[in-house]
């Protein structure tokens, strides 16, 4: 024993441990009960009722799907490539997850409050392509490959937008640690200092690029079930399917807490004074994702499927000069008016 | 130059053929015949065989009768119409498929509904022994470096019927289609031969299940020609209500189903529930959700109950209360207006020159509705407009579905106020003497308006009343080679959304 506390590093490596299994039980547990809300909200919109079965008022769904997928027997075509065929979900649902390490659900509260978080987070969404790629190569199969050259296409279009949209916060915060983006939101105007209200048009593109990002209906192309039947996943059954469906919801919400840390002020309260500061910050912090969330759900219930073509159209003629000249607009008053001119 | 009329009064009459006289031409004058069409002096309402001759249903343009040409084809081949008009080739090709004639001089030779799967090779002609397993069907080839073929179907991912589509593409784009259709060929004309009267209608009824109603219509209305049956006037009316309630349900049907091509799932899921009324009002009041058997030889097998009438009433209402702020979120949804308009253009001309009827011929400015072309009672006696559109895309057809919806509501409203007490059905010693006396055969034609178009019925009747030979023509004929131009140029992304814009019927066209 004496030996293991010794050595400097054996605890915080403890830590750091116990912290991911934390975020990870919560995590998963709550992407378990988003799943369900976005189809309860698909569902209403539909005139329809839902999941209503399993469980009081179906509450339970979530977690009988996960049964049976992970009891089904996984299917691997006989032309597939074994080892890519299995990995792709890995890798998909790992990056998913691992992007959860630097994000602050509180002050400070963050599995490793590194200070290039938003690079982090860059980096891994960039990844996730891998997947997507990787699954509709190994899998052998037309409908999978055309998927996967789409969803390449289609995530790489709208990173760069996003990419712009993370220089103009990071020019307002002056940090790339997303601790420090927050509270550089914090101020006495509320949820007026937060930065959605100054940046509004990189709010918007955001907001949108993080549908496509994350392939969401009206964006979800490559798994346009008219046309493509399921996408990249076509020939995945049981648990590696679950891993692909599991990872797209974890970045759905990776993308709605980003939105949050970005625009929202992360864990503050709306407003600096009692009673809303009596409330914990992740509070606030969940609170602020579920909402972000329930826009997600409402869009993939009332927008249609774009073509691909306008797809890309909005992402490469719209998007991507809209971001560009935001920054040097963003960046121009910041010279002109002092690094003091934002809340 | 000839007219139609006037190559038409050089044959020879048939009076037993109702309610206009058959005529019987040589192989000159059938050739003329295609030339007019051709040319664009009529149009084909069909052709078909009944395995001692060939007949081709002509109309005029402007004029409110169809005709019946025939040619015998005592050599089993006759004049290919589809050399000159091309309208008639898939018809040409299922004459040779089902009798064994052949159409001289036509320009494709490959079989059509003859999978060679079914044992047996011209099943209604000198059925002969089929041929051993042949050549795989052969595709029409586009040819070029970066082209590639994307096999489609039969088996598709939904509830839907199987078809076969072959698309030659580049990257996205759609070079060109190829349909292959007759996955579900039934002999729908051969149990029709022999069968007696009342069984012959349930199987009409059956041919497209969507369509149920029109198809019964159409038989009963042919066979009631060939038998000179008066029907009376309240069943006519019944027989018009249940028509549009059968239009009203699978336009909401369509409509939802077009929307939710592009993904846009709460328009599918309201239009669902419209639709779902209608079926229910249509339960309620006559006994059947889709209608079926309802319409029967002299009349219909039901009569509307009165407490009926006051439930339909309030389905309009209810309708007309909750459809229009749909119509508004189809017209207010910008990115959904950027999915159909402007996609798959059907050119005016080729809807013209197939006499494309329905929805898709009217979107794409082809004004013919054998409702009111034909002017078949009711009809005549009630107002109703005739919508038409010139874009030719999804969105016109979406459209000319929404405006057809109001104009059966109108109908429907007018049907109730005119309903007056009276029997629904002839008796069937009403029935006119036969020409020349009991024994020999008597022929009808009739033409009505399904929700897809214009289905046509011809029936030859036997003197003991059964049905020697029946032919029933799916509007879809002249729809699906349609589809093959629409999607050309555009993306196989939008694919789904010209197909269910169609809407045409596999089952109907199968047989």
């Amino acid at each position: 024993m004496d030996s293991l506390a010794g050595n400097g590093w054996v605890w915080p490596l403890l830590i750091i441990i116990g912290k991911s299994l934390l975020i990870l039980v919560a995590g998963l547990i709550f992407v378990a009960y988003v799943l369900y809300a976005d189809r309860k909200v698909w569902a209403a919109v539909q005139l329809r009722r839902g999941p209503n079965v399993v469980g009081p008022w179906g509450l339970l769904q979530s977690f009988a799907d996960l049964m049976k997928f992970v009891f089904k027997e996984p299917v691997i075509p006989a032309g597939a490539n074994k080892g890519v065929f299995l990995l792709a979900p890995l890798i998909s649902g790992g990056l998913a997850l691992s992007s959860w390490a630097v994000i602050p659900l509180n002050d400070g509260w963050a599995v490793a409050n590194i200070n290039v978080g938003v690079l982090f987070i860059f980096a891994i969404s960039s990844l996730m392509v891998y997947g997507a790629i990787m699954a509709g190569w190994a899998s052998n199969s037309k409908y999978p490959l055309l998927a996967a050259l789409r969803s390449a296409a289609q995530m790489v279009s709208y990173e760069v937008s996003i990419g712009f949209v993370f220089i103009t916060v990071l020019l307002c915060a002056g940090s790339l640690n997303l601790n420090d983006i927050v509270s550089a939101q914090d101020s006495a105007w509320g949820l007026f200092g937060w930065y959605w209200l100054p940046l509004l048009p990189m709010f918007v593109v955001f907001f949108v690029s993080a549908l496509a990002e994350t392939n969401r209906p009206p964006f979800d192309l490559l798994e346009a079930e008219s046309e493509l039947v399921a996408g990249y996943m076509v020939e995945y059954s049981s648990a590696p399917y679950m891993l692909f469906m599991l990872g797209e919801y974890v970045a759905i919400i990776t993308m709605c807490a980003m939105t949050t840390v970005l625009f929202l002020g992360g864990w503050l309260p709306p407003f600096p004074v009692p009673p809303f500061t009596w409330i914990s910050g992740l509070i606030w912090f969940v609170l602020k994702i579920c909402l972000v969330f329930f826009m997600f759900a409402m869009v993939k219930a009332f927008v249609p499927r774009y073509r691909y073509d306008q797809l890309m159209r909005l992402g490469w003629k719209v998007f991507l000069p809209v971001s560009l000249a935001s920054v040097v607009v963003v960046a121009g008053v910041l010279e002109i008016f002092g690094a003091g001119a934002h809340p | 130059m000839t007219s139609l009329g006037e190559v038409l009064a050089e044959g020879r009459r048939i009076e037993a053929h109702r309610p206009r006289p058959r005529i019987e031409v040589d192989a000159e004058a059938w050739t003329a015949i295609a030339g007019l069409l051709a040319g664009g002096r009529g149009t084909l309402m069909s052709l078909w065989s009944d395995g001692e001759a060939v007949h081709m249903a002509v109309r005029e343009d402007g004029k409110a009768e169809v005709e019946v040409v025939s040619l015998a084809v005592p050599e089993r081949r006759f004049p290919s119409v589809a050399r000159l008009h091309p309208p008639a080739l898939r018809l040409e090709r299922t004459i040779r498929d089902l009798y064994g004639i052949d159409a001289e001089g036509a320009p494709d030779a490959r079989a059509w509904l003859d999978h060679r799967r079914w044992g047996v090779r011209a099943p209604l002609g000198a059925a002969g022994p089929e041929p051993a397993e042949g050549a795989p069907y052969a595709f029409l080839e586009a040819v070029g470096a970066p082209l590639h073929q994307i096999p489609v179907g039969p088996v598709h991912a939904g509830i839907i019927e199987p078809g076969h589509f072959r698309f030659s593409a580049s990257g996205e784009t759609v070079v060109g289609l190829e349909e292959r259709l007759g996955y579900v060929h039934k002999g729908i004309d051969g149990l029709l031969a022999g069968a007696p009267l009342d069984r012959a209608t349930r199987l009409a009824g059956r041919v497209s299940g969507d369509s149920t109603v029109a198809y019964s219509l159409a038989f009963c209305s042919a066979a009631e020609a060939a038998l000179a049956i008066e029907v009376p006037p309240r069943a006519v009316l019944l027989r018009a209500l249940m028509a549009e309630l059968e239009r009203v349900a699978n336009h909401f049907g369509d409509i939802g189903a077009i929307c939710n091509d592009a993904s846009f799932s709460l328009m599918h899921a309201h239009c669902g529930v419209l639709r779902e009324r209608v079926l229910r009002a249509a339960d309620a009041a006559l006994g059947h959700r889709l209608m079926m058997d309802r319409i029967v030889p002299g009349g219909t097998a039901v009569d509307l109950p009165r407490e009926s009438i006051v439930s339909l009433r309030g389905l309009i209402e209810e309708v007309r209360r909750r459809f229009p702020p749909l119509v508004r979120l189809y017209d207010n949804t910008v990115s959904l207006q950027d999915r159909t308009v402007g996609t798959g253009f059907l050119p005016p001309r080729l809807a013209q020159q197939y006499g494309c009827g329905g929805p898709v011929g009217r979107a794409s400015g082809r004004l013919f509705d054998a409702r009111r072309a034909l002017a078949y009672p009711p009809y005549p006696d009630l107002r109703f407009d005739v919508p038409t559109r010139s874009q030719g895309d999804v969105d016109a057809r979406v459209w000319i579905r929404i405006e057809e919806v109001g104009q059966s509501l109108a109908i429907i409203g007018q049907i109730l106020d005119r309903l007056a007490d009276g029997p629904v059905r002839a008796d069937p010693a009403t029935a006119g003497p036969a020409e020349g006396g009991g024994g020999t055969a008597r022929e009808g034609l009739a033409v009505v308006e399904g929700f897809r178009g214009d289905i046509l019925a011809w029936v030859r009747v036997g003197g003991d009343g059964t049905i020697l030979r029946c032919h029933l023509r799916d509007p879809s004929w002249f729809q699906w080679p349609l589809l093959e131009a629409a999607i050309e140029g555009n993306i196989v992304a939008d694919f789904p959304l010209c197909n269910k814009s169609f809407n045409c019927s596999y089952s109907g066209h199968d047989l």
